[in-house]
Order: C-alpha cells, then sequence, then structure tokens
C-alpha cells in the first residue's frame, strides 16, 4: 500500500515537473516569425495579443514583400543562422525543404481530429513522404467565373467541357466592347503555367515519366497548349500574353471580359462594389472538363517550423502552438466573417452557418459549392511536388507565354522547354 | 579600397569556373570554362546578347541624335539666363523618375484596355499592345528610354555649348556664316570630347539598364526582351539557382562593358588631338 502511494506520489512530481518544463515555462518565450503580408496574416497579426494574453508566448514577426520572402528565408537556412522559429512557405516549396532538413514534421503537434477538419487535398501539398510539414493560412483552389446576367440574358448556358469552353468564348466575344474569355499570359510557375496545367491535365498530360523524363512536349501538351493559346488569341483581350492574375481579375472587373479561369478567393474583391463594375453579376462553377477530366489547380501557403530557427525544445513547442492557434478555427472564421476573405481550408468554417449565410448560393450563385468541389477534385500532384518544379516550371512558363504572343508553334516552345527541363533534371540528379 | 572592389569581382570569377547551383550541388566542383563553352551554345543566353546590343545601340545612338540638335536649338535661340534654365528643368523632368517608378508609368500608358493611348487605338481599330508582342516589345522599352535619358544629352550637350567662347561664334557671323554652317563647322567639332564622353557614360549606364525592363516586361513575351542582366538574375536567383551559370554570363556583360567603354576613350582621345 506503501508503495502504491510512492509510485502515485512519484509519477505526480514527473506529471508536474514534465507540466513545468513544458507547460508553464513557454511562457516568456519569444518566437520569430518570417512572413508576408495577406489579409489573412493581416489579421492574426492584429490578434497575436489575444494569443500572448493566453500562452505567455511573445511573438515577433519580420515582414517581407512576396518576392523578398522566399529569398530571406532561404539565405538565413544555408547560413545556418536561425533568426526566424516559424515561416510562411508556399506549398510548392515544402519538399524542397523537407528534403533539405529545414523544417519539422507537424505529425507529433497536431492530433488527427484536428487534421480532419482541414481538406485532404490541402494537407497533401504539405505532405512530404507521409509527414506533414505545415498548416494552412491561404489556400485557393482555380474555377471558372462568368458573367451571369449576360449568359441569362442570352440563354447560354455554362461550358463544362474545352469544346463548350471555346465555343462559348467565340459566341461571347464581341470586341472592343468584350472579350470572351481572359487567363493568365505572363510566364511564371506559379503564373500562366498554374492555369495551363488545367488543360495539360484535362487532355490526359503529364509533365514527367516514371524516370522523370519530360514528357510535357508529347502530344497531350502541344494539345493543350495549342487550345490555351488559341482560345486566349482568338477570344482574349489584346494584350492577354502578359496578363498576370491582377490583369486577369481587372479585365473581369471592368466589365470587358464574359469569362475567366482563376482563383475562387478572387470573390473578395470582384463582388466589391467600389472596386468591381460587375459585383453581383457574377456565376462561379467548377472549370470545364477535358478528355481526362477535371483538373482545378490548388494551391496554399502555410506555416511551417523552421529546425535551424528553432533549436530548443520550447522554442519548438512555442512555435507549434503558436501555429495552431494562427490556424485555428476560431481565427480564420473571424477573419472570413469580418474581413470577407475566403481562403480557409477548414471544413468546419465553409459548414458554419454564419460563413454560410454571408457566402450563401443565393448572394454569390455557384461559390460555395464549386469550391467545396474543387477542393475534393484537386490532386496534390496538380503541379509536381519537387524542389526543380520552380526552374522547370519556369521555362514551361517561357513556352506557353511564346506561343500566346506568337512566333512560336506549341511543338516547337514545347520541345525547347522539354529539352531545358530535361538538362535541369540532370543537374539535379534525378535523371542519370 | 581597392580590395572592397576588387573582392567580389575575383569570387565572381572564381564561381563561374565552378558548377555551383544553390539548389542542388552540396559540394561544387571546378569546371573550367565549361560555363562559357555551354554559353555559347545556349539559345536564351544568345538571345539576350543580341537584346542587350539592339538596345544599347538604339537608345544610345537615338538619344544622341535627338539630343545634340536639341542642344544647340536651346543654345541659339534662348539666350535668356532665367528661360534656359527653366527650359532645362522642364526638359530634364523624365530624368528625376526613378527608373521603377517611369517603367510602371509606361507599363500602364502601354496598357491596351485601360490607358488613354490604349483606348485611342481601340476606338480606332489599330490593334495595340505593344509589350505583350515579341516583335514590339523590345521597342516598347526602347521608346521608354529614349523618352527618359534624351535630356541627359542634352543637358551635358547643352553646359558643353555653354562653354565654348563666344567670340568664336560671333566671328563667324561676320564672316557670313549661317546657322548651320555654325553646327557643322564650328559646334560639333569642338563638341567632340564631350560627345564621346556623353556616349561613354550613357552607353555603360544602358548596358546595366535592368530596372525600366524588370518591372514592364520582367523579359516577356517569352524571351524577347531578355537582356544579359534580366537573363543572369532570373537562372541566377530569381528562378533557379544555377549562380555559376549566371556568374559566367554576368562576367562576359562586364567584358563587353570594358570594351566598349575603352573603345570609347580610345575614340575620345583621338577627338582631343
Amino acid at each position: 500500500m506503501k508503495g502504491l502511494k510512492t509510485i502515485v506520489f512519484i509519477s505526480l512530481l514527473v506529471l508536474t515537473a514534465v507540466n513545468v518544463l513544458f507547460g508553464v515555462n513557454l511562457k516568456g518565450t519569444t518566437i520569430y516569425v518570417a512572413i508576408r503580408s495577406l489579409p489573412e496574416t493581416d489579421f492574426f497579426m492584429e490578434k497575436t495579443a489575444e494569443f500572448t494574453r493566453e500562452t505567455g508566448i511573445k511573438v515577433r514577426y519580420v515582414v517581407y514583400p512576396e518576392l523578398q520572402l522566399r529569398e530571406k528565408i532561404v539565405m538565413d537556412m544555408v547560413s545556418g543562422q536561425g533568426a526566424y522559429d516559424v515561416i510562411a512557405l508556399d506549398c510548392v516549396y515544402v519538399t524542397e525543404f523537407a528534403e533539405k532538413d529545414w523544417i519539422y514534421p507537424l505529425d507529433e503537434f497536431v492530433d488527427k481530429k484536428e487534421l480532419s477538419d482541414f481538406f485532404e487535398k490541402v494537407l497533401g501539398l504539405f505532405t512530404h513522404k507521409g509527414h506533414l510539414y505545415a498548416l494552412p493560412v491561404y489556400s485557393e483552389i482555380t474555377h471558372l467565373m462568368y458573367r451571369k446576367d449576360i449568359f441569362d440574358k442570352l440563354g447560354i448556358s455554362v461550358p463544362q467541357t474545352f469544346d463548350e469552353l471555346w465555343e462559348t468564348a467565340k459566341k461571347l466575344n464581341n470586341p472592343p466592347k468584350m472579350y470572351g474569355i481572359a487567363m493568365r499570359g505572363l510566364r511564371g510557375d506559379g503564373m500562366n503555367v498554374y492555369t495551363w496545367t488545367s488543360f495539360l491535365r484535362g487532355f490526359g498530360g503529364k509533365f514527367f515519366d516514371e524516370n522523370w523524363h519530360p514528357v510535357f512536349n508529347n502530344e497531350a501538351g502541344v494539345k493543350a497548349t495549342e487550345f490555351y493559346a488559341g482560345i486566349l488569341r482568338n477570344f482574349g483581350p489584346p494584350g492577354v500574353s502578359s496578363y498576370t492574375w491582377d490583369d486577369v481579375q481587372s479585365a473581369f472587373t471592368s466589365g470587358k471580359v464574359a469569362m475567366i479561369m482563376d482563383a475562387n478567393n478572387f470573390m473578395t474583391r470582384i463582388e466589391d462594389p467600389s472596386k468591381s463594375a460587375i459585383a453581383g453579376k457574377i456565376g462561379y462553377a467548377l472549370i470545364p472538363a477535358g478528355p481526362s477530366g477535371r483538373h482545378p489547380g490548388i494551391y496554399s501557403m502555410g506555416l511551417a517550423i523552421s529546425k535551424i530557427g528553432a533549436k530548443t525544445e520550447k522554442e519548438k513547442l512555442a512555435a507549434a502552438e503558436f501555429i495552431k492557434w494562427a490556424t485555428s478555427f476560431d481565427i480564420q472564421l473571424d477573419c472570413a466573417l469580418q474581413r470577407g476573405v475566403v481562403s480557409s481550408a477548414r471544413k468546419s468554417v465553409f459548414n458554419n452557418p454564419a460563413f454560410q449565410a454571408k457566402f450563401g448560393e443565393d448572394t454569390y450563385p455557384g461559390w460555395l459549392s464549386s469550391t467545396v468541389k474543387s477542393y475534393e477534385l484537386a490532386n496534390p500532384q496538380f503541379r509536381p511536388l519537387i524542389p526543380e518544379w520552380r526552374e522547370v516550371g519556369n521555362i514551361i512558363g517561357i513556352a506557353v507565354e511564346q506561343v500566346i504572343a506568337g512566333g512560336k508553334s506549341a511543338k516547337e516552345a514545347l520541345d525547347w522547354a522539354a529539352k531545358e527541363a530535361e538538362r535541369i533534371m540532370r543537374e539535379s540528379g534525378k535523371l542519370k | 579600397m581597392f580590395f572592397i572592389a576588387l573582392t567580389p569581382f575575383v569570387f565572381s570569377i572564381l564561381v563561374s569556373l565552378m558548377d555551383y547551383n544553390l539548389m542542388y550541388s552540396s559540394s561544387p566542383r571546378f569546371v573550367g570554362l565549361r560555363n562559357f563553352v555551354q554559353l555559347i551554345q545556349d539559345e536564351r543566353f544568345l538571345n539576350a546578347l543580341r537584346n542587350t546590343a539592339l538596345f544599347v545601340v538604339s537608345c544610345v545612338s537615338i538619344e544622341f541624335m535627338i539630343g545634340l540638335p536639341l542642344a544647340y536649338l536651346i543654345y541659339i535661340s534662348v539666350k535668356k539666363r532665367i528661360l534656359r534654365n527653366l527650359i532645362i528643368v522642364l526638359i530634364t523632368f523624365p530624368m528625376m523618375f526613378p527608373r521603377v517608378t517611369s517603367g510602371l508609368l509606361w507599363k500602364f500608358l502601354y496598357n491596351p484596355l485601360f490607358s488613354p493611348i490604349g483606348q485611342f487605338f481601340q476606338k480606332v481599330g489599330i490593334p495595340f499592345a505593344p509589350l505583350s508582342d515579341p516583335h514590339t516589345a523590345l521597342f516598347a522599352i526602347i521608346f521608354v528610354d529614349i523618352w527618359q535619358w534624351t535630356p541627359f544629352f542634352i543637358l551635358i550637350l547643352l553646359s558643353g555649348l555653354e562653354s565654348l567662347p563666344q567670340d568664336m561664334f560671333e566671328a563667324a557671323s561676320i564672316d557670313g556664316a549661317n546657322e548651320k554652317q555654325k553646327f557643322w563647322y564650328l559646334a560639333l567639332p569642338s563638341l567632340k570630347p564631350i560627345c564621346w564622353i556623353a556616349i561613354m557614360f550613357r552607353t555603360i549606364d544602358a548596358l546595366r539598364t535592368f530596372d525600366t525592363i524588370y518591372v514592364m516586361t520582367g523579359g516577356g513575351p517569352g524571351i524577347a526582351t531578355e537582356t544579359l542582366d534580366i537573363y543572369a538574375y532570373l537562372i541566377g536567383i530569381s528562378q533557379g539557382g544555377r549562380i555559376s551559370y549566371a556568374s559566367s554570363a554576368a562576367l562576359v556583360l562586364l567584358a563587353i562593358s570594358v570594351i566598349v567603354a575603352n573603345l570609347l576613350v580610345r575614340f575620345f582621345r583621338e577627338g582631343e588631338v
């Protein structure tokens, strides 16, 4: 009996000690967060005092512009300085960072039940070799946005296939008053390639074969590029070959373009009457299907813990606490309701009655359903999640832009890109 | 001072002889001149070389050919000091813009849907999207450079003209020379050294034009406006990690700058004699 008492006593002591070590001791820990400014991140940055009050963890933000953020983080990692404990990370970099052993897996910090609340495909973007490395702050899928008022007036139905998309764009094209369609034209792995890939996959194409030989220049790739460039050249606004997502958005909100295919969170701006001439006149739908089905684009930016920065156990735990808080249901729902941003990847946010009342089908026809459905349809490997992607993607971007701008045939441009991609895969060692 | 200037230079030469890639190679090896051999066979590099040459030659020559007569025109027709200063202030206005700002300004002016110029062309029915067409994009940027940097020539050549002895022109007038003759036989020969200096400065400056091109097209459409600077930046830092290869490309640019500058200095010396 006495022995049992001792055991209980000792285990209590140990538990308290653990508690003191891990629970209370996080108080006063300061973590540094490298991040970029987005409506989503601005929102939790403003609320950080609440987090500090609850946990005692102090948070310092280092805010960089989008283009510099990666350079600064990589510099910090390579030099071994470790200035940041938490880093904002694009999903396309996760594999690279994980392979270089720069970030911790988050599996031990987040329980399964909590994880099941996120769209599976978004977590897939942050998963490498079975481990989860980041939690999503900002997520998007691509879908079709169209002028519902015009479609209704002319009795046109929403295009469901690539062929119908072509026909609809042709029918609605009436320059210079109205152009049929606009999509990203400017080169870049996250620019034109992002929307072009829906067509590559839709026509049944792939980027690489099993041995990492580039195959995006085969028949499907050529077809996809001819379609993408063709529809934009014939029915797109002038200058579309250098369109960024921002240009796509401005052209649409000016009322001069009938359809666009881009990110679902465009909604916040294109439905804002102070910024958009077409607020309340827009319909949303899944992107059209090719011979090989529908392939919406998917992208996410998440928060990860730096192995170089968070060296001590305390920093690591504090960083994990911060990430869980910043991506929590409360933060993301409040952000959506107060700021009108809709980039959460939490099912509970999308199922929330207040969220559904604000962004429901009555107000924004088709938006909610096509967003949720696209998250289910999407493939995390939409763009290959490999460290070489950025370089390869940029090369493909050049080829696609050349075809849209004119002067090069799809075959010619893609063959060049494939040759360059092969060199890159050889340099990286994936291709022997 | 010498040390500070030399360290990065020596470092970049060393790097250009290796196969260092920020993304993939953990232990860079020396590969000799392999990068340079690859450069000569690289379609994209040769394209950048052509674009750089076309850009620099057209910008500098056109700016000079507009700048010189304008400077002379101001010199002979505006004699009042205050008026001349006012004109100089107005004329150098484009130069005051940071390149990023002027680039963004013109990017907007070239916008076919939203800019007044674009809307005018749309009404007339002429297709107008200069930055999105590979055949016109570089010329659209050259035009911006001319708009911004012709004042540089006017400014320097005008002060050159002002420093010439007045009696020379008066004597010519008494002898019955007209303005055209005075320009060709008096002003131009005496201005020669200053012309070469202005051309040299502008050439070296134009060789490393980065900001304007970067904000206006980023090197596109495709690779139509990639100059050596842009190309080296894209492959070395922004879109890949081929540091060694990019260093080699940058060294070629440096070599070209040095050669061109030397040639111009030689012309300048001959002009002195």
